[in-house]
């Protein structure tokens, strides 16, 4: 769980590498069933694409079921991400359903799998500064 | 004997598992994070009690056609040996059409471990902000 | 020695005791959750410091009639033996009418073990969005 809490304060404060920290080498970011980072310089370079767009959001977990062994789990967590640019506004509600391997004493994240359960991704256009959907709440 | 870290990691987790069912309308899931006499009380009224009408109550949940989502914080859990107290807060999103918030409530909870399994004995809740959901209201 | 998974709860439970009692205004047991020279600031640089500054902050609290609630998320536990470093996410939500979320900050804490009980030593949370 603390795994992910990382997760959520990397992603927040723009921290690329430590967010890249989180997942194995060969780790992958799936949204919403589409690729959208594998391994550790296109996972880099995704932080540094949400940061270059330049709106500030709070990522909220809660839920987690972990099942699995000593070596490898299944994590499944509800995730909102919060527009707090202006105001306080949950843009997105989601669930996370993630594969996580032990590397070398500590988990990592070797497969992220976000799926939608209401709003619109930033990257989809669920921001205000992104247009279309803004204020929908 | 005082409950271990490995219970309270138990009772957490059985909120989680609440919740997904609660949420997906699952309700032989849900039925089952409580013991076989389980009940939910909510401002002081008793909901469902026992499994029939907890399978129930989703049902009529899953019948308003609203789309809920729980989410739960701050879990302080006491107790000892195969009974705990557990409270903590809800915030409950109405997700039908965009993301608003229906619901803040508080817990305070009765757990027993029946063969080595944390379940909810009685939960209680009592909202403090928004509105109950229309299958809760209605009753 | 590196913090046990029994500590790092107890330290987590120790955040939820904290808004627990701060949103029930129960001054007392607020001030339980820090160490006799606990201080807390906050993010519009309000310092309060000692347990009879922590009572009285409470009653004015109360005085206020604000009614609050706090949501705590995203815990990180670092530490050993008997001294923590805890961040997590905070949003406070305004339900005297509806539900407003009117604060969202993170805190980052010193956390320590006096007579085998863990207490704030110091609470300093930076506010990212909304302000009191």
């Amino acid at each position: 769980m603390e795994l992910a809490s990382r997760y959520n304060h990397a992603i927040d404060h723009r921290h690329a590498e430590d967010w890249a920290d989180l997942f194995t080498d060969d780790g992958k970011f799936m949204a919403y069933g589409e690729c959208r980072a594998q391994g550790r310089a296109q996972l880099v370079a995704y932080i540094h694409k949400a940061a270059a767009a330049g709106h500030k959001s709070r990522h909220w977990t809660s839920n987690a079921v972990i099942e699995g062994d000593g070596a490898t789990a299944r994590l499944k967590l509800y995730v909102m991400a919060i527009d707090i640019s202006e105001g306080i506004r949950p843009y997105i509600m989601g669930e996370y359903d993630d594969s996580l391997v032990k590397v070398g004493g500590g988990w990592k994240f070797k497969e992220r799998n976000v799926t939608l359960c209401a709003g619109k991704s930033w990257t989809q256009g669920g921001l205000t500064q992104h247009g279309v959907t803004a204020r929908e709440t | 004997m005082e409950l271990s870290a490995s219970d309270e990691f138990e009772i957490i987790e059985l909120v989680s598992r609440y919740n997904y069912a609660i949420d997906h309308r699952r309700a032989e899931e849900w039925a089952d994070v409580f013991s076989p006499d389980g009940e939910l009380w909510a401002d002081g009224k008793l909901r469902a009690g026992g499994r029939p009408a907890l399978v129930e109550h989703i049902h009529k949940a899953e019948r308003t056609g609203k789309k809920i989502r729980h989410w739960p914080c701050n879990p302080v859990i006491e107790g000892k040996d195969d009974q705990a107290r557990l409270r903590m807060y809800v915030l409950a999103y109405d997700i039908t059409d965009g993301i608003r918030p229906q619901i803040l409530a508080e817990y305070d909870d009765e757990l027993v471990k029946l063969d080595g399994h944390w379940k909810f004995k009685v939960r209680r809740v009592s909202a403090c902000g928004g509105d109950w959901p229309v299958h809760v209201q209605s009753k | 020695m590196p913090l046990s998974t029994q500590d790092k709860l107890e330290i987590i439970e120790l955040a939820a005791r904290y808004s627990m009692t701060i949103d029930q205004r129960m001054g007392e047991e607020w001030a339980d959750c820090f160490a006799e020279d606990g201080l807390l600031i906050s993010g519009n640089g309000n310092r309060v410091e000692g347990r009879a500054a922590f009572i009285e902050h409470m009653r004015k609290a109360k005085a206020s009639g604000k009614q609050v609630r706090h949501w705590g998320c995203n815990h990180i536990v670092e530490g050993e033996g008997d001294t923590a470093r805890l961040r997590m996410y905070l949003m406070a939500v305004d339900i005297g009418n509806g539900i407003a979320p009117y604060v969202m900050g993170d805190y980052d804490d010193t956390v320590v073990k006096v007579n085998g009980k863990w207490k704030f030593k110091v609470r300093r949370v930076n506010f990212s969005a909304g302000g009191i």
